[in-house]
């Protein structure tokens, strides 16, 4: 429109002044140093990347330089540019002040620190930018966490900020919507583990461990998968029925012949309660029909053995030893590599599980 | 007589023109941001194209909220989604942070006025919440399109609505009406404010600039910013 080319038509507003000359003169810029604003990589250094960076040799001999002329403006700008470049902002924003300190005339030195605060501002900036988009994430997954009952959201919320304790509530009301009450209060424990509960996160507590009861009377009184299901859904560690649910499982899972399965259950029933009877007799008569023959199952039997006051059948330990170590420890051997490494971490395992079941039992005598 | 006091005229006139000079390099860099640049669609300002694109987004969240099917949810939130955040349109979060990138080219002039160089870092900071903003609206888009039910699709594009609605006139406006005060509510009302209370400070007063300067600042190899004013193109970087 006003091009110097259609010089016509613009010297009739140039008349009125109305617009001006570009032929008038430029505004000369100032040349970029490394690391400023005007330059391309301004502001993209992280400030991680001064702190990972060592001086080069010639950062190095500018230094010794300034320290031995510390009026040299010259090489203080050197080394200003120097810092930059590894994106050391800040120190060189500081050189170029001290420097002003002693030279407060140095039109040089006022325009390097003008650009280096810009610089170190537009770092700022980008910066900024860089945590809108992680702000951005968190606040999707809260969202979706929390009103969608997206668990998948919730974990990956809480792996980046897992004291977060609206999302560990979030997480908790997710986990209640999927019918998972017992995990839900381990959610919402967490969170009034970081600060005391209000009366919401007590209703929220008090409803869940209402949610998990039903499970609980459901495992407990009915049969079948459904019973065998609601055992799980209602099953809380470090809860007063942990041992319950457990043995009540092993029954279930017994009664539709899964007795793999039982036996886990009733081994984990004995970790809870290792004198109970009822369960001891369950876990011999699983491990005599069942071919489990691995180091814990065997373990388990020992200890149920010496439950029901049968302690001369668990002599055979030593054998037990051996077929637990063996296995493993043969395995060790034929492999190369990680796999022997694995296999030896599997002998020392199985040894430290024998010795646990060559112990005696509290008050059992011989 | 009158012929000679016609020619003192003129050659009166001629010489203010003459000696006018042209803007600042600060001011034809803040002049990409709030009037024109070659590179957008309609060569508009960035800062003006992310309002009329802020206010795109809003009217498509808006049709997908009333709207009576999951597959016009999801092609209204596309839609807003691309006007959110597409590069080549020149989508909101890309053309704010394009303002914002000039306004700080303008404090790094070697002409700044000591205003633009302590206003940028400001302008900038208060930024990011509208950038924030827009990438949330992204993510949620992805999860519209990726719904399977109404119900869910709706969840995410009220949040959209909200947000967008947000990135215009601030998170107060959004929330039901208080004034957006605070820089972590700003929307591009707010920032618009800020911009012209920069420009209002400038001593020499900002002029609006002139296109020509706007379309013909170029950056040398040297990073030298100067007027093109042969024509023979340059290395114009973020100006591409």
């Amino acid at each position: 429109m006003s091009s110097p080319r259609t010089l016509a038509p613009t010297l009739a507003l140039l008349l009125a002044g109305w617009v001006t000359a570009p032929w008038a003169g430029a505004v000369p810029a100032a040349a970029p140093t490394p690391g400023t604003a005007a330059g391309s990589a301004g502001g993209e250094t992280a400030p991680a990347a001064c702190a990972a960076s060592r001086p080069g040799v010639a950062e190095m001999e500018f230094q010794g330089t300034l320290n031995k002329d510390p009026d040299a403006v010259d090489t203080r700008i050197r080394l200003a540019n120097a810092l930059s470049d590894r994106g050391c902002y800040a120190d060189a924003v500081r050189l170029l002040e001290a420097g002003l300190e002693r030279d407060p005339d140095s039109r040089l030195l006022k325009e390097r620190l003008r650009s280096a605060r810009s610089t170190q501002s537009e770092q700022g900036y980008f910066e900024g930018l860089g945590h809108a988009e992680e702000a951005a994430k968190a606040q999707r997954n809260l969202l979706r966490c929390r009103d969608l009952a997206d668990l998948a959201s919730c974990d990956q919320a809480l792996a980046a900020t897992p004291n977060d304790r609206d999302l560990l509530v979030a997480k908790g009301d997710a986990l209640v919507r999927a019918g998972r009450p017992a995990e839900a209060l381990t959610d919402y424990d967490k969170a009034a583990g970081i600060l005391p509960a209000d009366e919401t996160l007590k209703g929220k507590t008090a409803a869940a461990e209402s949610a998990r009861q039903t499970f609980v009377n459901r495992c407990l009184g009915e049969k079948g998968d459904a019973a065998l299901a609601a055992c799980d859904q209602g099953l809380r560690h470090g809860a007063r029925d942990e041992f319950a649910i457990y043995q009540r499982k092993g029954v279930l899972l017994q009664a539709v012949d899964q007795s793999a399965r039982a036996l886990d259950a009733y081994i984990a029933a004995a970790m809870l309660e290792p004198g109970d009877r009822a369960v001891a007799q369950a876990i011999v008569a699983l491990t005599d029909s069942s071919a489990r023959q691995d180091p814990v199952a065997l373990t388990a039997r020992n200890t149920a053995l010496q439950t029901l006051g049968r302690g001369q059948q668990s002599i055979a330990t030593p054998t037990v030893a051996a077929r637990a170590i063996e296995t493993p420890k043969a395995t060790a051997l034929k492999a190369g590599g990680p796999k022997a490494a694995a296999a030896k971490v599997a002998v020392a395992a199985a040894a430290t599980l024998v010795s646990y079941s060559n112990r005696e039992p509290a008050g059992e005598s011989h | 007589m009158t012929a000679r006091v016609a020619a003192l005229w003129i050659a009166g006139l001629l010489c203010v023109g003459c000696t006018t000079r042209p803007p600042t390099i600060a001011h034809v860099h803040i002049g990409h941001a709030i009037t024109g640049v070659h590179v957008t669609p309609h060569e508009e300002g960035y800062f003006v194209v992310a309002e009329k694109h802020a206010k795109t987004v809003y009217d498509f969240s808006t049709e997908a909220s009333n709207a009576a099917d999951l597959a016009t949810m999801k092609q209204d939130i596309a839609e807003a989604v691309k006007d959110n955040d597409s590069e080549p349109d020149f989508g909101v979060k890309h053309a704010i942070v394009m303002a914002a990138n000039h306004i700080n080219f303008a404090a790094t002039s070697d002409d700044a006025s000591t205003n633009v160089q302590q206003s940028a870092p400001i302008f900038a900071a208060h930024v990011t919440r509208v950038v924030e903003r827009c990438d949330l609206i992204s993510l949620l888009g992805n999860d519209v399109a990726n719904s399977q039910s109404m119900d869910e699709a709706r969840v995410s594009i009220q949040q959209i609505q909200k947000l967008a609605l947000a990135n215009i006139s601030g998170e107060g406006s959004a929330a039901g009406g208080h004034d957006s005060s605070v820089p972590s509510e700003y929307g591009l009302v707010q920032l618009r404010h800020e911009l012209d209370a920069m420009i209002a400070r400038e001593n020499p007063p900002y002029r609006t600039v002139d296109q020509w300067y706007l379309f013909n600042l170029v950056r040398l190899p040297n990073g030298r910013w100067v007027f093109d004013k042969l024509g023979r193109g340059g290395n114009i970087e973020g100006y591409k």
